[in-house]
């Protein structure tokens, strides 16, 4: 268990996500705190920066920055809402989450809706963990038997409403607007920016969307205070982190540390790589993320800062790890295929783009590839980055140049040779 | 001294000798002329003579009614009208070439997008009246029907170049 | 206001404004697909990409507001490089059918892809495929491949139509355009869909394959449908009409066009039109040459006007005839003698002739329209009769204007109706009087003693209450309330109301010229008959212009029955049509597109057009004809040469705006609340049989729209009378009846039935209003 405790052991046993047990644990004091010493929200936003706690869901966008956005006097409706749409290959931090610690992240949201004056909130839960949904739902009902949510929450004059909306698993409603477009009961497709959403989010008001993570990291701060989180991590980069690690590990799963700790060391929690193979490669962001050899990565430490300068993104800390058996024609269409299935078809370079990608990669990897083929991907990839509605075409093109980047000699012996180096 | 040569030229009949070694030059040399009908000059791929309609080899008209040729066609000798056939592809209703507008240019087989009109090697036909060589579709689909091998390998020999 | 600079041109433009109409306004270009300047910003297709100082990646100009001191690069090197991969990217799943496609030669991706496109494909893949959807009669979506996703048509739907009939189904490469599960799309501005489409997936299904852009000529010209008076682009061939697209003009069609408009030219090449004059001969039709089929007519009338008199003769046109035929009309009769001319056919109370101040109008420009807060629609099925005026309510209310309707029929308007109330046509003017005495109420005014007896009852509070808050009020009279027989008493009450409010009073014109017709004359001055005296009792002789006398009168009953009672019959018709059976002369005069006039819109413009083609056959234009009947008829003052001279001659002295107005003098209100008890009669005049062109244009009689008529009444009047939805049942009115289908519809209010007129179905019934019966038909299930 982490300092933060997103996740709990399991000897805890399977009651622990419940109201009683989260408040043993010392749950629910940061918001009794706020109301009993009537904290002013501004202060809240400023403990947030102090502990330079940056997004967990991808971008890593400063959280105290982007609640500073929020307009303070604006007359009607404002939300805040969790992106607990999580879907990219690779990542299953936001479900353990949820499934061991759901009051974390009601708690982390209640907090928002008083720092930024919203009176509801919605968790946009991923379609496919439907008894996490359930889980939450029960949850919520706990938080509201308790007086913790709804009108008046502990005696105060601020109330605040929360409810749970499930998707029904696609991949683009995790990009925040397409999500609020989904929660609106419209088709999931991101909507063009700006507007952003701190001015006109769901409804046309101003919203504020950040990840489950984000907002499970919000009692501790409030708690411990922003400085204490921030040392647990390192400067820019505050408090621990939950990696998923998955792929050619012994052991897998998430593993919450201190921003900043090396990779070997996750590695190592993680049981290192299978079977005593090598290492070959890691993708250390979720697979969007451009992928890194494993030699670059065993130097690295796993931070925004310290990924970013080594090529690549933190993301949502999705450490996908592939061994030396691993070919990176196959792993690569594979890739290109999930983002050519879940483009959601609205703008052209991404509807158009991620299909011949993949029809190119699938082509390579049948045999059927020819030399020119590489520079014909890396050209589309420039024409699909940068020049869509939302980061999707990104998340398309980088893993293909990450690939070319690295392993493009790989590639080429598979045209040469019709068949897998590996 | 121009004159003492003239004076010579005009008693030795130079000019008549000139004259008789040009003739006896070509009488001994190679012919060129070509007996006409009997004798035909070569023909290249490209000859634009008369013009056919081809079909498929289902036997399908090639024809899309684009009207590309009669846009094309700087002589306006092109007519075409279309509609829409049962199986929902447009079809001409009529296809007429007016041979007496038409300068061979060649355009309208240069714009077809299907190959559909192509100017064959024909160049001996006639009409007996002036109406005679306003061509309709179903005299041009004959003249594409009947030279249709012909036709075929012209367009193979041109392929490469286009 | 922002000072941009686009590729070194300095523009100036307000805070808010796209980079994209930046450009436009500094006369520059910039590619792209789903902009569209009458439409919501999707920013989808990506080709307007542009580089903007600063930023690092290019953004889409028809999204990216303007901030000042921003410089734009339309044609940058990054520009122009974004641009032509996303080129690349629509074309690799677009089908390389240029020649086939409908569209090319006007074809938005096709003109693009010459500056933007490569001169081959990178792409060697396969391409997607979308399997072609049946969506009705206009619209063609065979080619659905073509489609590049930038979601025009179905914002078109959203926001100008009303109603979603297409949508973008399924994400990715699978996305594709299609109505829900096999609807066919109805909407009656479906055809605008086709002119938005960049590309040839959404094509006319009248105009497919018939003729390519680059060959037809294009005419401008006008509407003759309804009083919108709409430009038209008139594309012939061959002297041929092939299609009709909008002209665009901002302060009246904007540039959309109904499907009645547009699709309405196939009438105009029917086989059923009139190419040759005939004459009647011991009961045969025989073909004649004008000359002797004028001077039968000429003859006829003037034996009429010589024996029995010349008030035997009496003169009908239709309100879609231009103003240059219905003065003609009028000044034939007038100078043999008669006053009897009327082009209001429909209409049945006439109490306010004499009294009406001017030619009932608008009340305010037709732009003016969208800027109205409050809106009162008294008897108008505004959808149908008015498309593209509905469009204009719509983006009233949109704005946050509250409609109220007054009607006895609740179609669906598709947009928010803040009241309504739907009562029997007998209690219409009730109601009115109920709104005007709670507005009173409301404005501390005192109103007439016969307006304070009636109880207002809650809708009526409501519909005040909603007026009087109004700022810009509008009350608008459609065509029921025109033809109702009540209409002076609605005229009335509508005009009060809108004075309490301080607002807007007009009519919704029922046709192209009902304006025109005023200023024409053509409507008999003090002694004349009108259009309904005039076939309540049976004139000798009858020249009917466009007239077709079961369809376009308000009792084809007594119209029938005169027509055939009559010794002479003059019909003017593009088309060979009933009238066989009782006229004595056709003469085949010619539509609008064959022949120069003007028609005068609702809101008093005057608009003059030229014939697109020339006459089909031996048909002549109306003036012309009516001309030389003049000159036959031995009368002076008919030596025009040109249809220009017969306009000026009619407006001559004529201050068109002055001469518009609304208001009514002398009328007593009466407005008791119903009580005949017996069921009534609620017609409507469907789009699609309104006039002679459009009930003969072949595909729009095959929409949903143009459906045979049912007997449509609430579903508590069905179990009174034991009839089930489905079953037919005998509708008889005066001496006729109809077999109609029986269909419920419980927001028709009780005790009425709904049976449209206009339609051949019901030609053998009476009046459009009035007492009817219905009967079940023992077994008569259908």
């Amino acid at each position: 268990m982490g300092a933060l405790g997103f996740i709990l052991n399991a000897e805890e046993g399977e009651r622990s996500w419940r109201l009683a047990e989260y408040v043993k644990r010392g749950g629910y004091s940061a918001l009794k705190k706020i109301i009993d010493e009537n904290i002013p929200p501004e202060n809240i936003v400023a403990e947030l920066k102090k502990s330079s706690l940056r997004g967990r869901g991808g971008a890593g966008f400063p959280t105290g920055l982007k609640w500073s956005f929020m307009p303070r006097q604006f007359p009607g409706a404002k939300y805040v809402v969790c992106n607990s749409d999580e879907g990219e290959p690779g990542t299953f931090k936001d479900r353990d989450i949820l499934r061991w610690n759901p009051h974390m992240v009601i708690e982390g949201m209640i907090i928002a809706g008083y720092a930024m004056g919203c009176a509801r909130g919605y968790n946009y839960i991923h379609g496919e963990i439907w008894e996490i949904y359930k889980r939450f739902e029960e949850a919520l009902e706990e938080a509201r038997a308790a007086k913790l949510l709804g009108p008046n929450i502990l005696g105060s004059d601020f109330s605040f409403e929360l409810q749970a909306h499930h998707g029904y698993g696609a991949y683009i409603c995790g990009e925040e607007t397409a999500l609020l477009e989904s929660i609106e009961g419209k088709k999931g497709q991101p909507r063009f920016k700006p507007p952003f959403p701190a001015s006109f989010g769901l409804y046309g008001k101003p919203t504020t969307i950040n990840n489950t993570e984000t907002f499970a990291s919000i009692p501790y701060i409030i708690r411990e205070g922003g400085q204490k989180f921030l040392e647990l991590g390192r400067p820019n980069n505050g408090g621990t982190k939950l990696f998923s690690v998955s792929g050619h590990v012994n052991n897998p799963g998430n593993f919450e540390v201190p921003l900043g700790t090396p990779f070997k060391k996750l590695l190592e929690m993680a049981g290192g790589v299978r079977n005593g193979h090598k290492l070959k490669a890691v993708i250390p962001g979720g697979s969007s993320m451009p992928v890194l050899p494993g030699e670059i990565m065993m130097e690295t430490d796993m931070d925004y800062d310290s990924i970013q300068k080594a090529g690549s993104y933190l993301g949502s800390g999705a450490v996908i790890v592939m061994d030396e058996t691993t070919c990176m024609v196959r792993a690569l269409e594979r890739l290109s295929y999930f983002y050519f299935e879940e483009s959601c078809g609205q703008c052209t370079p991404c509807r158009e783009g991620t299909g011949w990608l993949y029809r190119v990669v699938h082509r390579i990897e049948k045999g059927e590839g020819r030399q020119e083929d590489l520079d014909l991907l890396l050209s589309v990839c420039e024409n699909i980055a940068g020049r869509t509605i939302c980061a999707l075409g990104d998340a398309a093109a980088w893993p293909v140049q990450g690939m070319l980047k690295h392993y493009r000699s790989e590639f080429e012996y598979h045209i040469e040779h019709k068949r897998c180096l590996v | 001294m121009e004159k003492i040569t003239n004076f010579f030229k005009t008693f030795l009949l130079f000019e008549l000798v000139k004259g008789m070694a040009l003739t006896g030059r070509y009488f001994f040399a190679r012919k060129i002329t070509v007996q006409f009908p009997e004798e035909k000059t070569p023909q290249g791929f490209r000859f634009r003579g008369l013009h056919a309609q081809r079909r498929y080899a289902s036997g399908e008209e090639r024809c899309i009614g684009c009207k590309l040729c009669e846009a094309v066609c700087p002589a306006l000798a092109i007519n075409i009208e279309t509609e829409e056939r049962e199986d929902g592809t447009r079809r001409t209703t009529r296809y007429d070439i007016d041979l007496m507008k038409c300068i061979f240019c060649g355009f309208c087989e240069e714009s077809c997008p299907v190959d559909a009109i192509v100017e064959t090697r024909i160049l001996e036909y006639h009409g007996e009246k002036r109406g005679d060589l306003y061509y309709t579709k179903p005299m041009l689909l004959a003249v594409g029907d009947k030279y249709e091998e012909q036709i075929a390998k012209d367009r193979a020999a041109d392929a490469k170049y286009r | 206001m922002a000072k941009i600079e686009i590729d070194g041109k300095q523009v100036e433009i307000e805070n808010g404004r796209t980079v994209i109409e930046a450009a436009h306004l500094a006369g520059i270009y910039i590619p792209h697909f789903c902009y569209h300047k009458k439409l919501s910003i999707a920013a989808n297709c990506r080709m307007c990409l542009v580089q903007v100082e600063k930023a690092p990646k290019p953004l889409p100009a028809c999204a990216t507001p303007v901030t000042d001191g921003m410089k734009v690069f339309t044609a940058s090197e990054q520009a122009v490089k974004a641009q032509k991969g996303v080129m690349e990217f629509l074309l690799i799943n677009h089908p390389l059918d240029c020649p086939v496609c409908d569209k090319g030669g006007e074809c938005e991706l096709q003109d693009l892809a010459v500056g933007y496109g490569s001169s081959a494909s990178r792409y060697q893949e396969e391409k997607r495929m979308v399997v072609p959807k049946e969506v009705g009669p206009l619209i063609s979506t065979k080619e659905m491949s073509r489609c590049i996703n930038c979601t025009r048509c179905v914002r078109f739907g959203q926001e100008i139509g009303g109603i979603m009939e297409l949508g973008q189904a399924f994400r990715g490469e699978h996305a594709e355009i299609m109505s829900f599960v096999s609807n066919s799309v109805d909407s009656e501005l479906s055809g605008n869909m086709i002119d938005l489409c960049p590309v040839g997936a959404l094509t006319s299904k009248p105009f497919r394959f018939t003729a390519r852009a680059w060959e037809l000529s294009h005419r401008r010209s006008v509407s003759p449908h309804d009083s919108l008076g709409s430009n038209l682009t008139v594309q012939v061939k061959n002297n041929r009409v092939m299609r009709v697209l909008p002209a665009e003009n901002e302060e009246i069609n904007e540039c959309w066009l109904s499907d009645k408009d547009r699709f309405s030219y196939e009438g105009l090449n029917s086989g059923e039109r009139l190419t040759k004059p005939m004459i009647k001969q011991n009961g045969a039709w025989q073909e004649v040459e004008w000359q002797a089929a004028l001077e039968y007519a000429a003859k006829g009338l003037r034996q009429i006007a010589d024996g029995a008199g010349a008030e035997h003769i009496g003169a009908l046109a239709t309100p879609h005839s231009t103003l240059e035929e219905l003065y003609l009309l009028q000044k034939l009769v007038r100078s043999v003698g008669s006053d009897n001319v009327d082009f209001r056919l429909r209409q049945s109370d006439f109490s306010a002739d004499g009294k009406q101040a001017g030619a009932p109008w608008l009340g305010m420009p037709i732009a003016e329209i969208n800027t109205r807060d409050r809106i009162l629609l008294v008897g108008s099925f505004l959808r149908k009769d008015h498309p593209l005026l509905a469009h204009r309510a719509r983006d009233a209310v949109k704005k946050g204007a509250q409609a109220s309707i007054v009607h006895s029929a609740d179609d669906d308007l598709l947009m928010n109706v803040a009241n309504k109330a739907i009562v029997a046509p007998d209690a219409m003017a009730n109601v009115l009087a109920q709104i005007l005495k709670a507005l009173a109420a409301e404005k501390q005014a005192v109103v007439e003693a016969s307006v304070q007896s009636a109880e207002v009852g809650s809708a009526a509070a409501a519909i005040a209450k909603s007026l009087a808050s109004g700022e810009r009020v509008a009350v608008l009279l459609g065509n029921f309330a025109q033809q109702h027989p009540q209409a002076a008493q609605l005229q009335v009450l509508g005009q009060q109301i809108a004075a309490l409010c301080g607002g807007k009073f007009g009519f919704l014109g029922e046709a192209a010229n009902s304006v025109g017709g005023h200023l024409a004359k053509a409507l008999p001055r003090a002694n004349g008959m009108n259009a309904a005296a005039m076939l309540a009792a049976p004139r000798k002789a009858y020249i009917l212009l466009n007239v077709e006398a079961e369809l376009d009168t308000h009792n084809p009953q007594q119209a029938l029955v005169a027509m055939k009672a009559a010794d002479l019959v003059v019909a003017l018709s593009a088309y060979k049509h009933q009238a066989t059976d009782y006229a004595d002369v056709l003469l085949p005069i010619a539509p609008f597109s064959e022949t120069s006039g003007t028609f005068v819109n609702t809101e008093g413009r005057v608009q003059s057009f030229k014939g697109a083609i020339k006459p089909l056959g031996e048909a002549r234009p109306g003036w012309k004809v009516l001309r030389v009947l003049g000159n036959l008829l031995n009368e002076t003052g008919f030596e025009y040469d040109t249809s220009e001279a017969v306009r000026d001659e009619a407006l001559s002295g004529v201050d068109v705006a002055a001469q518009l107005n609304n208001a009514v003098q002398g009328v007593a209100l009466e407005t008791a609340g119903a009580g005949s008890g017996s069921l009534q009669r609620v017609s409507d005049v469907p789009i699609y049989s309104a006039d002679a062109i459009v009930r003969r244009a072949a595909s729009l009689q095959n929409t949903r729209d143009a459906e045979a008529p049912c007997a449509l009444m609430h579903g508590a009047e069905l179990s009174r009378l034991g009839v089930h939805a489905g079953e037919q049942v005998k509708v008889s009115q005066g001496e006729g009846s109809a077999i109609l289908v029986a269909a419920a519809d419980d927001r028709l209010p009780q005790g009425v039935v709904r049976v449209a007129a206009g339609h051949a179905a019901t030609a053998g019934l009476g009046a459009m209003f009035g007492a009817v019966t219905v009967e079940p038909i023992t077994g008569g299930r259908a």
